[in-house]
């Protein structure tokens, strides 16, 4: 059970991520943002690679930032990664095979092999001979994912996993990620603007706006009647053939933090209350909404 | 290897024109007691300043010797003093831009800082300041160049370094829990190290270029080593009278300087791994 508690990150003067409550049990979940919302940064500080300026990341009951040295070798076998980019995510001047073959030493297991592991993400084991930049795209990003296996985790961080992939190759690697979490019995947690990627493989799913979760609940409740404005605009904005061109944001930026919701620059709804005050989550029916006007959005639609 | 060799020949007639001069010096540097037509260090004062001819291709200097001979064991020590120290300062520099640019923070910000107090002195004026402190020799030499030679590399790898820890397969190795010291020498330094081989082949030719300096001043290689810069700085009075003295060992120089910046130039095009073809 990977939990983020109060959760603020950030680099410079201006906090990234404002209070994030997140909680992977079982299954899989969905992180869904723009670019600029803070996902990677959430992503990595749920992986113990940065420390939150304040509130906690909790491995079950224990801290990550501070575990000592056998927790987190037991940590860092449990949760694994599997980043964007295969070209950036495996070394290149490593061989694919020693690349795995490192994970396996680093935890002392000699079971699977690499060839076992290269079949179990559908590649010929004759590829562990190859550098990174030998192999295509999705045969990369398939390598990744075998190096996140090797380990045997619990959970799996997906950041954006098929992002840099052609779509055609980005729905095989989705399909072998639905696999092999369900065969494993997996946790995830799946980072992406995609929400198709999110409604295939995601049971619930928390949208990020700004360094905030605005809006979380079931994936398909959240798709078909979203509360939250911000969501509704993320699924308008996804074209779809012989559907009407999708709407464009006229303004991308979100309000200065301080007071009042950082939507509402945005936001077709926005009112006084939303300048002056900035909505607290609160709990609607089967979701969790930080909006002013959600009961509004949900009954009219 | 072979590949990379029919690659350079192909794609950089340049660089593959200084890798064979290089070839050719450190081949004389080694066959020279076998090659060489006299003795390093014979003084035949009724041979002196002979003009260059079959007998002496190069001519003799001051005290008769065979300029020739002379340039072919200064090679040994120019190429000597240029190996030591590259391997010197990169050692130290290599070493602390590594750690400096994986562990950022406050370690990086005093390694940093201590790089930019050795960078605030010009360079030739710090070697000169040791040099004249220690004793003139060929040892002085290379720790003087040395300690004006390292906070470069220290700050070329700790940019490298830093960039590249940054890089996805930094974080996978920290996610696995890869021990730090490992992350370092196995996905940090040999990915940072391009621009240092680079830097290290460009500096070479510097590297003979002030040691001849220091030579040419009095404070490094001493009579009757044979050193180039020392030849020059015995051979520049008679430049108008005897102008072979003076000449040789300043082609010899200037080459060898040539070679190894082509050699450099080269070398930073192809060690680019996504572009090696194998």
């Amino acid at each position: 059970m990977l939990t983020a508690e109060n959760l603020v990150l950030g680099y410079g003067a201006q906090p990234v991520v404002h209070g994030v409550d997140l909680s992977l049990g079982s299954g899989g979940a969905g992180l869904i943002g723009e670019s600029g919302s803070g996902k990677t940064t959430l992503a990595r500080a749920l992986l113990g690679l940065i420390k939150p300026r304040s509130g906690r990341v909790l491995y079950g009951s224990r801290e990550v930032i501070a575990m000592g040295r056998a927790e987190r070798a037991a940590f860092r076998g449990a949760v694994q990664p599997v980043f964007q980019d295969g070209s950036e995510a495996l070394n290149p001047r490593m061989r694919v095979g020693a690349s795995i073959t490192e994970a396996l030493r680093t935890h002392r297991r000699h079971e699977p092999g690499v060839a076992e592991l290269l079949r179990a993400v559908g590649l010929d084991p004759a590829l562990a001979d190859r550098r990174p930049h030998q192999l295509s795209g999705g045969q990369r990003q398939r390598v990744v994912i075998a190096r996140a296996l090797a380990v045997q985790p619990k959970t799996l961080i997906l950041d954006e996993p098929t992002s840099a992939l052609d779509v055609t190759v980005q729905a095989k690697v989705l399909d072998l990620l639905e696999r092999l979490t369900a065969e494993r019995d997996l946790n995830y947690l799946l980072i992406t603007h995609n929400l198709a990627v999110v409604s295939r493989l995601c049971s619930t799913s928390h949208v990020l706006f700004a360094g905030r979760v605005v809006e979380s609940g079931p994936t398909r409740a959240l798709l078909t009647r979203p509360a939250h404005p911000y969501t509704a605009m993320l699924r308008d904005a996804v074209p779809r053939i012989g559907g009407p061109p999708p709407g464009t944001a006229d303004r991308t930026e979100a309000a200065p933090a301080g007071t009042g919701c950082p939507f509402r620059l945005r936001c077709p709804l926005a009112d006084d209350r939303c300048a002056a005050q900035r909505p607290e989550p609160r709990v609607l029916g089967d979701r969790t909404v930080a909006c002013h006007r959600a009961e509004e959005a949900l009954t009219a639609r | 290897m072979t590949a990379a060799l029919h690659r350079l020949a192909r794609t950089d007639r340049l660089a593959f024109a200084g890798l064979v001069i290089l070839v050719l010096i450190m081949l004389a540097t080694l066959l020279a007691p076998w090659i060489a037509p006299y003795p390093a260090d014979d003084p035949r004062p009724v041979d002196a300043l002979l003009p260059p001819g079959a007998e002496h291709w190069f001519g003799t200097d001051q005290v008769g010797r065979d300029v020739l001979t002379r340039i072919l064991y200064g090679a040994r020590t120019s190429l000597f003093i240029a190996v030591s120290t590259l391997a010197l300062s990169a050692a130290v520099g290599v070493t602390l831009g590594v750690v400096a640019g994986y562990a950022g923070g406050w370690i990086r910000d005093v390694i940093m800082r201590v790089t930019d107090v050795f960078l605030a002195f010009p360079a030739l004026l710090l070697s000169l300041a040791l040099a004249v402190v220690l004793r003139p020799s060929v040892t002085t030499v290379i720790i003087a160049i040395s300690a004006t030679w390292w906070p470069w590399y220290a700050r070329v790898t700790a940019a490298a370094a830093t960039s590249v820890s940054a890089r996805a397969y930094v974080d996978s190795a920290r996610c696995l829990g890869v021990p730090a010291p490992l992350i370092v020498f196995r996905h940090v330094l040999p990915n940072a190290l391009t621009p240092v081989l680079v830097q290290l082949s460009l500096d070479a030719g510097g590297i003979i270029l002030t040691a001849a300096a220091l030579s040419y001043l009095g404070l490094g290689a001493q009579e009757p080593t044979a050193e180039w810069g020392l030849m020059v700085e015995q051979g520049q009075a008679l430049f108008t009278t005897d102008w072979w003295v003076v000449t040789f060992p300043g082609l010899a120089i200037l080459i060898t300087a040539f070679a190894f910046n082509t050699l450099g130039e080269g070398l930073r095009s192809i060690l680019d791994p996504r572009r090696t073809v194998r």
